[in-house]
């Protein structure tokens, strides 16, 4: 299991990185970490003509925070953001989905925007930031934009990302202090790719569930935040009845599909019940523990 | 076939190489250093054994490419100690029995090398989440645990050396 | 026929060191000799065998489960620079004969597959070149053309394929490899006399050892002498290493297989005929040394040693006082594309085919079939850790239906430990035992009463928490006429399954113990160090262990089948006492006491009672080496100081006849687990409260080594039960094809810790009593954890009849029984 041949190159500046991928375009992968890309070249599933090493761009490794917003560097390493203390006060669901993230030594290089771009419909930090309804910042020698999370992961494996495009930044809102969350997962093995995960974010105001969002991560397509969940619930008082009606309605809106792992219908009644289950302690989390 | 120089230090010495940038970091430290005792699983990242500290972090050598390693400094099993001078957790892992085979036992040692250089006294829980991350087939990891438990004991200079 | 019972004139053993004396080294935690190399990074694994001018193979695997071969373009890989050679299996087949098989009639295989592919992953090109990077390249430019083939994947389908579906035509009309009846002891009359029969149909899916370390082998040719020289990470060489040579088409004493470290093996490199060959081929048609490593997807994919895939339906008979008296089953076993050791991991069953029980008769219908699958070979249990799955999952079935106690019954059936020498049906005997010990201790252990209070508990608070109960046996060192019975005719019937050892003491007294059989991680050295140790009372620091090739090997069966502690420890015992003698000898010449007056005393030899008359052995082995003149003139003493033994099986007798296999696998272990488990109802994930493990392997020579393999295969068993599963489509592609997709147990899916009891009922048969102690984990765990989770579940009724018994699989049981029940938050 050795990868092919292909040309090198390591950038010391995003200028000339962003030059390179106008020059290479499509017949060029970007490496950060590398736990994702190594394992595909290893396989010989992809044949990249070339590889732009961005790993060493420390100018995209930063995590700031501002008035209204974090702003993670795409290259900062998983384990930096999960001992950050930045993160810890403002976006907790971030920490505790960590534990789900790969493993420590993946972490230890695995990047942000390496997970983000990779798009693997079993990867948490996706329905994360969506949850958190981050933007990704783009950047390309023509110039910047911003992408909203909905956009940006377009399909399992893709982005909106066009070929000459590299994620430079994930800004997250701030979340209001006290706020919900809890994210579960369900794997065979602690660390494992998620059979099915699940996240929420909510905030309590005067004994009304507000800024609702539920979401799951392989249970269908390109699942991110169900609607029809967060509309059972948002508006209405944190109560068990209420948390019920979010489960039905998540696992009737959901799409979930059959592996070798598990089928469809496992998936369906998993998701189910961590929605039961990170409701009430989002709800517990943001002051409004839920009796019955 | 385009080759690049690199110059990476590997326990402490400088090796200047001129390799293929798609050498696995793996077979880099193996067969141009020579250093075999860094032991190859799966070539997926998914068993640890190929795990080394680059730049003093936990890093598995068959997911990365040498090239990425240029400039970088490489801490490999053969940086703890000799067969007949064992450093502590060496010497913890063999009154413990914590390897059968011996061959994960490298990357379990790096993997422990750095969770006690970050943490010189992790509580059992700690050490076993840290060692979830790699596989090992033979012991079923209570004599790993116990080990590196045994190892901060050592460390500490808190009873003489069985 | 065999009747079942206690053998009142046992025969006679050849046991010479009791187990009851006094021992100073054996019985202790000496630390490993093997350690300190494999801490230091410095152990000798197949891959790091460099040889000058060494080349390295890769292997083109068929991406198909069954075609036929048309037409092979290497034009363009040959054509590669630093390609050395690219060779076919039509080229491999002049230059190379087919791999050993011991079934009969042999089922052909070839290194490189011949005609046609029978399974994903199976060799169709070997290249040869200057680097594994470049012989990948090489891969990627050839160019096969396949013509499909009806592919099987379902074991019953196979039963009735026919025509194009068929894998080996030459063998019969259709997928059965081999289908036998046997009947040990009064079956028919046993079940129509019963009071109670339970029946219940079984799942076992394929799993496998999976070590971390997969084959591979590094094989020279010297065209001056005409000789191979294979280095290679598989046992059996001083067995049955000449076939390779067969295979090779060269005159055996033209072959040499050097050992190597091994990293892991649970059986899968018991013998690798195909690494051997393929490394071999490629050196000669190269003229150079060639490295074959499998790398993870060859060994997944084409190891030719996934583990036992059957599907038993299973009847017990009771009578009206609850006594287990017959059981009844017909197995389908799916062998995947070849059939290696025919029906071994059956026969292996039939060693200990009624458990722990006094069960007297045993029918088996025993279906062995061929699918597009990679071929079974040798895993941890070699087949009887399924026959005890499936006789614990019976007796619980029994316990389930008939409304019992699962502790009481299991006691109430057990064979008594007065009972022993005990004989089962098929013929094998059991040496010693105490099953009813066992389970006390485990009881006591687990505080079992306790548990079952906070288990009631745990049920009011809407908790599912169970308690599993299994007692199983664990077979040790297998007699070679284990193999007989399993083929139509025997075939080569052999009767040896020796072990040998040598031991030289060099002039200053220092000793190296010569094995010839591989290190698996099974801790030989210590083993064999502390077993001359204490036979010579000398320092183990003085001794060292070497592996012998086969050019300088003795035979050696080595390590698998939980036999190599056993057979060691008689090998060096036996090489001991023939230097002891020789020691004595000269000793007493230099001392003037009569030899048989001298003892050995922490590294000297001196008269008994007469402290300060004493000689240091390195004094008598300086004198042994260079003063022949200075010794008794007698032509039978000759300088030096070395022996070696070749032990044999200590109780082996000759089969009778298809229902009196005789006495072939007779050092009988036993185990009794209790793990404790809590259900997570809703999402199927289970986890592990507690766990007690009482094992009863005789006597240990090193109990810290015996617990390491109690952990390492009980967590092996876990794996098996909850995790591990080689998982084919319809269409014979196999979707577990890494790490990712096969799941081994990591510690967190382990018990925070395993409680291990030793219960010692030594064998009157070996030497110190020993027993095998490898597989046992194995072998019981599994019926452990899915009564623990039946036991949880017992409030909504779930039966688990498959394993593994995963999350998706448990929760669908639950909500099935759920359903029937009326749901519950």
């Amino acid at each position: 299991m050795k990868p092919p041949v292909f040309e090198y190159e390591r950038p010391d500046s995003l200028r000339a990185a962003l030059d390179s991928l106008a020059k290479h375009g499509g017949k060029a992968k970007l490496l950060a970490g590398g736990y994702s890309l190594v394992p595909m070249l290893n396989l010989r599933a992809i044949n990249p003509g070339r590889l732009i090493d961005v790993s060493r761009l420390t100018e995209l490794q930063y995590i700031v925070e501002e008035f209204s917003q974090l702003r993670i560097g795409a290259l900062t390493t998983h384990n930096t953001i999960l001992r950050s203390s930045v993160i810890a006060a403002n976006c907790p669901i971030m920490v505790e989905t960590y534990r789900h993230v790969a493993n420590h030594s993946i972490r230890n290089r695995g990047t942000l925007g390496g997970n983000l771009c990779h798009n693997d419909p079993t990867f948490e930090m996706p329905l994360v930031i969506s949850l958190l309804g981050g933007t990704m910042v783009a950047r390309s020698a023509r110039g910047s934009r911003t992408i909203n999370a909905q956009r940006f992961f377009k399909a399992p494996f893709a982005t909106d990302l066009a070929a000459d495009e590299m994620l430079i930044e994930v800004r997250l809102p701030r979340m209001p202090s006290g706020h919900g969350y809890c994210f579960l997962e369900v794997s065979q093995r602690l660390g494992d790719r998620a059979l099915v995960a699940a996240g929420c974010l909510l905030t309590i105001r005067y004994g009304a569930c507000r800024d609702v969002r539920i979401g799951f991560r392989n249970a269908g397509d390109n699942i991110y935040r169900v609607a029809a969940a967060e509309a059972a619930i948002e508006g209405k008082p944190a109560s068990a009845a209420m948390i019920e009606a979010a489960a039905e309605a998540a696992a009737r809106a959901i799409t979930p599909l059959s592996d070798l792992h598990a089928d469809d219908a496992y998936r369906r009644d998993v998701a189910a019940t961590l929605t039961r289950r990170m409701l009430r302690i989002a709800c517990e989390r943001a002051g409004h523990a839920v009796d019955g | 076939m385009d080759t690049l120089q690199i110059n990476v230090t590997v326990n402490g010495r400088a090796y200047q190489r001129r390799i293929e940038p798609r050498l696995l970091l793996s077979d880099f430290i193996r067969h141009e250093i020579g250093l075999t005792g860094t032991h190859i699983g799966c070539e997926n990242g998914v068993c640890g054994a190929c795990t080394v500290l680059l730049d003093g972090l936990a890093t598995r050598a068959c997911c990365m490419l040498a090239v990425q390693a240029d400039g970088r400094r490489i801490e490999t099993v053969e940086s703890l100690g000799r067969a007949n001078n064992l450093n502590p957790l060496q010497r913890a892992f063999w009154e413990m029995h914590g390897l059968q085979c011996g061959y994960c036992t490298p990357g379990m040692l790096m993997l422990m090398t750095e969770l006690l250089r970050e943490n010189p006294n992790p509580d059992r829980e700690t050490i076993r989440l840290r060692l979830n991350d790699n596989i090992c087939r033979c012991t079923g990891y209570e004599d790993i645990v116990n080990s590196v438990q045994r190892a901060i004991e050592l460390m500490r200079g808190e009873t003489a050396v069985r | 026929m065999a009747e079942a019972g206690k053998i009142h004139s046992p025969p006679p053993g050849r046991q010479k060191e009791r187990p009851d004396q006094r021992l100073s080294v054996i019985g202790t935690r000496m630390l490993r000799k093997e350690d300190p190399r494999f801490l230091a990074g410095r152990g000798r694994f197949i891959d790091d065998i460099t040889l000058p001018n060494m080349a390295h193979a890769a292997v083109l695997r068929s991406p198909r489960a069954h075609a036929r071969i048309r037409s092979i373009d290497k034009s363009a890989a040959e054509a590669l620079p630093g390609v050395v050679a690219v060779i076919t299996g039509e080229e491999a087949a002049r230059e190379t004969g087919l791999l050993p098989c011991f079934a009969n009639p042999p089922v052909e295989q070839r290194c490189i597959a011949f005609g046609k592919v029978r399974h994903v992953g199976e060799p169709v090109v070997l290249v040869v070149a200057d680097s594994r990077y470049l012989a990948e390249d090489a891969i990627g430019l050839i160019n096969v053309v396949y013509e499909p083939l009806p592919a099987v994947s379902d074991m019953m389908e196979a039963i009735n394929s026919h025509g194009d579906a068929v894998l080996h035509p030459e063998r019969g009309p259709n997928n059965v490899a081999e289908h036998r009846d046997y009947v040990f002891g009064p079956v028919e009359e046993e079940f129509a006399g019963a009071a109670h029969v339970i029946k219940r149909r079984l799942r076992w899916s394929r799993s496998g050892g999976q070590p971390i370390e997969t084959a591979g082998a590094v094989a020279s040719f010297d065209e001056g002498s005409g000789k191979f020289t294979i280095y290679v990470n598989g046992s059996m060489y001083n067995y049955i290493g000449f076939t390779i040579a067969t295979a090779l088409k060269v005159p055996s004493h033209q072959l040499n297989i050097v050992p190597v470290d091994a990293g892991g093996s649970f059986g899968s490199k018991l013998f690798l005929h195909k690494v051997s060959v393929l490394a071999a081929l490629g050196s000669r048609a190269s003229g150079r040394p060639v490295k074959y490593i499998e790398d993870r997807i060859d060994n997944i994919t084409a190891s030719d040693n996934h583990g036992s895939d059957r599907i038993y339906d299973v009847e017990l008979a009771l009578d009206a006082n609850h006594q287990m008296t017959a059981l009844r089953y017909k197995v389908v076993d799916d062998y995947g594309a070849y059939f290696q050791y025919g029906l071994g991991t059956h026969g292996n069953g039939f060693s200990q085919t009624v458990g722990p029980y006094k069960i007297r008769a045993v029918g088996a219908e025993i279906y062995a079939v061929f699918t597009n699958k990679c071929q079974q070979g040798a895993c941890r249990g070699f087949g009887s850790e399924v026959t005890n799955f499936m006789i614990e999952r019976i007796v619980d079935a029994a316990v389930d239906e008939l409304g019992l106690d699962p502790v009481a019954f299991r006691r109430d059936n057990f064979i008594r430990p007065e009972e022993f020498p005990y004989q089962i049906p098929t013929g094998n005997l059991y040496d010693s035992g105490n099953y009813p010990g066992a389970l006390d201790m485990a009881l006591e252990m687990l505080d079992y009463k306790n548990w079952r209070e906070k288990q009631q508990l745990a049920r009011t608070q809407g908790r599912y928490v169970g308690i599993g109960v299994a007692s199983c046996q664990e077979k040790g060192v297998f007699s070679a006429t284990e193999f007989w019975m399993l083929n139509r005719d025997p075939g080569f019937a052999l009767t040896s399954s020796p072990e040998s050892a040598s031991v030289k003491i060099d002039p200053t007294g220092k000793a190296v113990i010569s094995l010839h059989a591989p290190c698996w991680g099974n801790s030989p050295e210590t083993v064999a160090t502390m077993v001359l140790a204490e036979q010579l009372a000398m320092d183990p620091a003085d001794i060292s262990v070497a592996y012998s090739d086969t050019d300088h090997g003795l035979p050696g069966t080595g390590p698998g089948g939980s036999r190599y502690t056993v057979m060691v420890t008689g090998a060096v015992t036996g090489a001991a006492a023939i230097i002891k003698e020789k020691l004595k000898r000269v000793a007493g010449h230099m001392l003037e006491a009569d030899s048989r007056d001298l003892e050995f005393r922490s590294g000297k030899i001196g008269v008994a009672g007469a402290p300060g008359l004493e000689v240091a052995i390195a004094e008598v082995a300086m004198q042994a080496h260079f003063f022949r003149l200075s010794l008794p003139d007698d032509p039978e003493l000759t300088s030096g100081l070395e022996a070696s033994y070749t032990y044999d099986h200590p109780l082996a007798t000759l089969p009778k006849n298809n229902s009196d296999f005789g006495i072939f696998y007779p050092i009988m272990g036993h185990m009794c687990h209790m793990p404790v488990v809590e259900v997570d109802t809703k999402t199927g994930q289970v986890s592990f409260l507690d766990y007690v493990a009482v094992h009863d392997c005789g006597t240990m020579i090193n109990p810290m080594t015996v617990d390491g393999h109690v952990r390492g295969g009980t967590a092996q068993g876990i794996g098996t039960a909850l995790l591990e599963h080689f998982q084919y489509d319809r269409n014979g592609q196999l979707l577990t094809t890494s790490f990712q997709d096969y799941l081994m147990p990591r510690v967190a899916e382990l018990p925070p810790t395993i409680r291990i009891g030793h219960l010692v009922t030594p064998s009157p048969y070996t030497e110190y009593g020993v027993k095998g102690a490898g597989e046992g984990g194995r072998m019981v765990a599994p019926p452990a954890v899915v009564a623990a989770i039946e036991d949880a579940l017992r409030p909504l009724g779930v039966r688990i009849d498959t394993v593994p018994i995963t999350p998706a699989r448990l929760r669908a049981l639950i909500r099935e029984a759920e359903a029937r029940k009326g749901p519950r938050r």
